[in-house]
């Protein structure tokens, strides 16, 4: 299929603007290490978290799409799913990248960034100490998982059927890990329950941040696969976006029904009715990332190529905003310092993520990342 | 009588006239008034003036009375006190039983004189507690009193009571104020009073014929205007949190503050730490004890070494305030969270309608809808 | 789906297996000493008088570096910060009301921060005070993020390599080596900051209360409030004026910690289930040794 083989000669115009983005975020880490958080972000004793980990929040639930395939997949048949769990595997390897790249910037002592593995040190109490492990090795899984799309262009045909014995496993333990730590993610503020804003605080945000992972990830995956599909001009298969549509619908009504249950049994519906911002964003979060993706998914449109991916994009503005505001906006604190990201810190979270989208373009144009239509149904 | 000025007199005494104007300048500086009064200081003394004084006794120990006698200070000082006519004072005159007497009655008839108290005046049951020539110590002031200028209350006996009017205050002891009312009255109080003070408050009189301005317990503030704390030079270790906290310690020895060791300074309102005691040989702190308030009145109620009450009434702005936690979005970050999310929805909603409401042109392949 | 009895038994013995095999789940880094032995302070609001001293002595005992006012005359911080580990801050009410407030950290019986760090960087001494090893720190912050006093701050303007900062009761420094108590309370001229054992400050904090009804707001904060702390406050105005917000009788870490001890039992008799059914699936769709990759 001449859509899949491209010319190697003809660069993308995508291409420049990505690379000079991705060398300016790298300088800028670099100065960042050199001089300290404090003269390259704006955080500060009051909002001692900012931009990059709002990032890491949302990222991670994206990339998690890796995850959420693989589970599928495996309920519902690879012959379904086969097809996406090269493009998804490969997003979750470059999202984690991200992740661990803006942790390790953000983290003040990172000569010692290692005492998280440290067994003597290890507070197994602690959701954020739980997070970095799972993440260390689900970020290890991942490499096992993606590492036959480059072993078989660079021929090393031992490895890969070492892998694929051990896939089982393999897959496995990332299944079990990742949903792990998606729902650790919201553990993460059970200790918090004074200073997080009461419209999200919750005793049940592991579970909410759980299932916002799920629909998040299913969106992603949707939104992802359908660009891919549309660019390379390939064939559509209307029925694995449908069944991503359905999944994603049930995880949101799940979602909302504890979200609105627990406001409910919290006695917070008054907070959603006073005329501040926080309530404001509330019903915003709310409106664009649960009833709107809703509204799509369990019309019709569900069945639309484009129904699930625009259910996706809603979806995915939605966990952006509840990320943003679990992470510092929502934050009380007794000063009236404020939080906004500097230019740094902003630069530095768009090159790597445009260095990010630099990879995966790469990683599609050179490598085998989608099937050739006609081993599709074999 | 005297014809010629104090200053004539100190002439003849040999004084220079450089101490005759430092002592000038002196008076200034204890009045608190600008260096240029020194000229017109200077010009009242050395107008002829006669200010006779009477000077009672009442229920005292002398005390005041052997404070003043020490003063071997600038001789100037000796001749204002010498050249006030001291025209009755029970310790120092040399006359005694009824020619003492005469004398009294002669000025007080004459007139225009000051009138000085020592002591605590019993009253009431207590009256004839203290009699002084046949007469009750009340008769004796309300009868010297009757024709004065101006009474001065010298030490925390005359002014405030005193020792003596600690309870149970078995003499029923009174002082000058609750007695005298229709004359001013200045008192000088301390334990006892510093005659420098008294000094001044004459040359004050006699410089502008009236005593000098008063708070509201009668005390001159050119004397009493400011605490012991607020002039005490060992201010700073207060302020640096050095402490005495036990005698011969090496703060103790480094002269830190005293205000662990039950000074008082914070309420003892004196200018002890600027003139001193003595004439200028040294005062209780700078010897390295604290402050006892002995100019305020019941001060033996504080407790010596009770640590004084340094309650402000109201805390200066200078103090970082209390924050309370509060959830706040600045405008900034809510003007450019709300136009991204605006237009982030704004866009995807446009393009979502168009491309749901457009009819679904992606087909499968037949291979496809034939699994389906 | 139909399950064969044998394979149903394959799952359930493995399941079953793994939940007798979970060990005791690591208790949390709490020694089980009695809070009330242990060592606290009690700051009396009524008898300060903002004095400052107890800033002065932290800052003369820990070296840190003062922070001047505008007019770069006085050291004169308004919070506290990576060089002010105490200060006081005054509230001002309606008619003349006002009371000083001593901030520093609250040595909480069971703190968020503890619970929280990662590499248990901060802990929680038999003693009472909760410590802070540099060693250990990866300068990740969460403490900061969860102490619900704001208490920990950050040296954000070093490079190489900055470090959590907060009041550590001098523990190390003078405790320990029997020097005194806190500089703080040590250097105090009024005694309205008082250390010793937590009981005995408590039994003293009620009996001021009972003697002088009047005079006092009828609490001690930190007797119970967020589960205990070792820093006592009484008060003449009510403590949310003070900034001591009602946080409740529960520690903050007793939900964290009842979701973290699911963990690992979740995990061991979750993943045998999951993977067991998945496994079986596999096998009825027939595509258990294949993998699309």
């Amino acid at each position: 299929m001449a859509a899949l083989t491209r010319s190697r000669e003809r660069i993308p115009a995508s291409f420049w603007p990505l690379l000079a983005l991705t060398l300016l975020g790298v300088g800028l880490a670099i100065y960042r290490l050199v001089v300290g958080l404090g003269p390259s972000t704006n955080m500060n004793d009051h909002y001692p978290w900012g931009l990059w980990i709002t990032i890491d929040l949302f990222l991670i639930p994206v990339a998690g799409a890796a995850f959420t395939i693989s589970l599928i997949s495996y309920f519902l048949g690879r012959e379904d799913y086969h097809s996406v769990i090269r493009p998804a595997v490969l997003a979750g390897f470059i999202g984690y990248g991200i992740v661990g790249i803006l942790l390790f910037l953000d983290i003040g002592r990172w000569n010692q960034f290692y005492n998280i593995l440290v067994p003597g040190y290890i507070n197994l109490h602690s959701f954020l100490e739980e997070i970095s492990l799972c993440i260390t090795l689900y970020t290890g899984i991942l490499v096992l998982e993606i590492a036959p799309v480059f072993l078989e262009k660079w021929g090393y045909k031992t490895p890969i059927r070492w892998i694929e014995r051990g896939i089982f496993i393999i897959a496995g333990a990332g299944i079990v890990l990742s949903m792990l730590h998606q729902s650790s993610l919201g553990s993460l503020f059970l200790l918090m329950p004074h200073k997080l804003h009461p419209l999200w605080w919750t005793p049940a945000l592991p579970l909410l941040f759980y299932l916002q992972a799920v629909y998040t990830g299913l969106g992603t995956t949707a939104i992802a696969v359908r660009l891919i599909w549309g660019a390379l001009k390939l064939p559509i298969n209307r029925d694995l976006f449908r069944r991503i549509g359905q999944a994603m619908s049930i995880n949101l009504m799940l979602y909302a029904a504890i979200k609105v249950g627990d406001w409910m049994g919290s006695e917070e519906v008054p907070l959603l009715l006073r005329p501040d911002a926080f309530g404001l964003i509330a019903w915003l979060q709310f409106l664009i990332g649960i009833v709107l993706p809703l509204g799509i998914l369990l019309s019709k449109l569900v069945g639309h190529t484009s129904g699930p991916f625009w259910a996706g994009v809603f979806a995915l503005i939605g966990t952006f905003i509840d990320r943003l505001v679990v992470s510092w906006v929502g934050l009380a604190e007794p000063s009236p310092v404020t939080y906004f990201p500097s230019w740094i810190e902003i630069m530095i979270m768009v090159g790597m993520i445009a260095g990010g989208f630099l990879l995966y373009g790469a990683v599609v144009r050179y490598f085998r990342l989608f099937p050739e239509p006609e081993h599709a149904h074999s | 009588m005297l014809e010629t000025s104090i200053q004539e007199t100190a002439v003849r005494q040999g004084i220079s006239r450089r101490d005759f104007l430092k002592f000038c300048s002196m008076m200034a500086g204890v009045l608190a008034l600008p260096r240029s009064y020194a000229t017109r200081i200077e010009n009242a003394l050395a107008t002829p003036q006669r200010l006779p004084v009477i000077w009672l006794e009442m229920q005292d120990c002398a005390g005041c009375t052997e404070a003043l006698l020490r003063a071997t200070q600038p001789t100037v000082s000796q001749l204002v006190l010498d050249v006030l006519s001291v025209d009755y004072h029970e310790t120092i005159m040399a006359a005694s039983g009824n020619l003492a007497e005469e004398a009294k009655q002669a000025t007080i008839k004459a007139g225009g004189y000051l009138l000085v108290i020592e002591g605590s005046i019993p009253v009431g049951e207590g009256e004839f507690y203290c009699t002084i020539g046949g007469k009750s110590a009340l008769q004796q002031l309300q009868e010297a009193a009757a024709n004065a200028v101006a009474v001065v209350a010298v030490g925390n006996c005359a002014a405030f009571g005193g020792w003596p009017y600690a309870s149970p205050n078995p003499t029923s002891a009174s002082f000058v104020t609750e007695i005298i009312k229709d004359k001013p009255v200045m008192n000088l109080p301390g334990c006892p009073y510093n005659p420098v003070n008294l000094t001044a408050a004459v040359v004050h009189f006699l410089t502008f014929g009236e005593l000098p301005a008063m708070d509201d317990l009668h005390r001159p503030l050119f004397a009493y205007g400011s605490r012991i704390h607020d002039d005490c030079p060992r201010r700073g270790h207060f302020d640096a949190a050095e402490f005495v906290v036990a005698w011969g310690d090496e703060g103790h020895q480094k002269g830190w503050c005293l205000y662990k060791m039950g000074c008082k300074g914070p309420v003892t309102f004196h200018n002890c730490p600027a003139v001193e005691y003595n004439d200028g040989t040294s005062w209780p702190i700078k010897a390295g004890h604290g402050c006892i308030a002995c100019s305020e009145p019941n001060f033996w109620e504080l407790g010596v070494y009770n640590l004084a009450n340094l309650q402000q009434y109201a805390p200066p702005d200078t103090y970082a305030p209390v924050q309370l936690p509060t959830q706040k979005i600045d405008p900034a970050t809510a003007g450019v969270i709300g136009a991204l999310a605006g237009l982030a929805v704004g866009a995807a909603g446009v393009a979502a309608y168009q491309a749901l409401s457009k009819p679904d042109k992606e087909e499968t392949p037949p291979e496809k809808k034939a699994k389906q | 789906m139909t399950i064969s009895r044998r394979d149903f038994l394959k799952v359930a013995g493995l399941a079953v297996g793994c939940a007798l095999a979970v060990p005791e789940t690591v208790q949390a880094s709490l020694p089980s000493t009695d809070p009330n032995e242990q060592i606290a302070m009690l700051y009396d609001a009524t008898i300060c008088v903002g004095c400052n001293a107890c800033t002065n002595a932290c800052r003369q005992w820990n070296g840190t570096t003062p922070e001047p006012d505008a007019r770069l005359v006085y050291d004169a911080p308004t919070e506290l910060s990576a060089d002010t580990f105490t200060l006081i801050q005054l509230y001002q009410g309606e008619d003349g009301v006002f009371s000083f407030v001593k901030r520093q950290c609250m040595h909480c019986v069971d703190p968020a921060c503890v619970s929280g760090c990662p590499v248990q960087a901060l802990q929680k001494t038999t003693d009472g005070p909760v410590v802070y090893d540099p060693e250990r720190c990866i300068g990740c912050r969460y403490c900061q993020y969860v102490c619900p006093f704001h208490v920990p701050r950050f040296e954000w303007d070093v490079a190489r390599f900055p470090v959590v900062a907060k009041c550590h009761f001098c523990y190390e420094s003078r405790i320990i080596p029997g020097i005194g108590g806190p500089a703080c309370a040590d250097r105090c001229p009024t005694s309205a900051l008082i250390w010793g054992k937590r009981g005995d400050l408590i039994a003293e904090a009620r009996k001021r209360i009972s003697e002088n009804p009047t005079r006092y707001v009828d609490h001690i904060y930190g007797e119970d409030d967020a589960g205990g702390t070792s820093v006592l406050y009484l008060s003449a105005v009510p403590f949310e004026n003070l900034g001591l917000e009602d946080l409740g009788t529960r520690s903050i870490p007793e939900i964290s910690e009842e979701t973290a001890e699911l963990v690992l039992p979740g995990i061991l008799i979750g993943a045998p289930i999951l993977l067991g059914m998945i496994r079986l699936t596999a096998k009825r769709g027939g595509w258990e040794d294949t993998w699309p990759l």
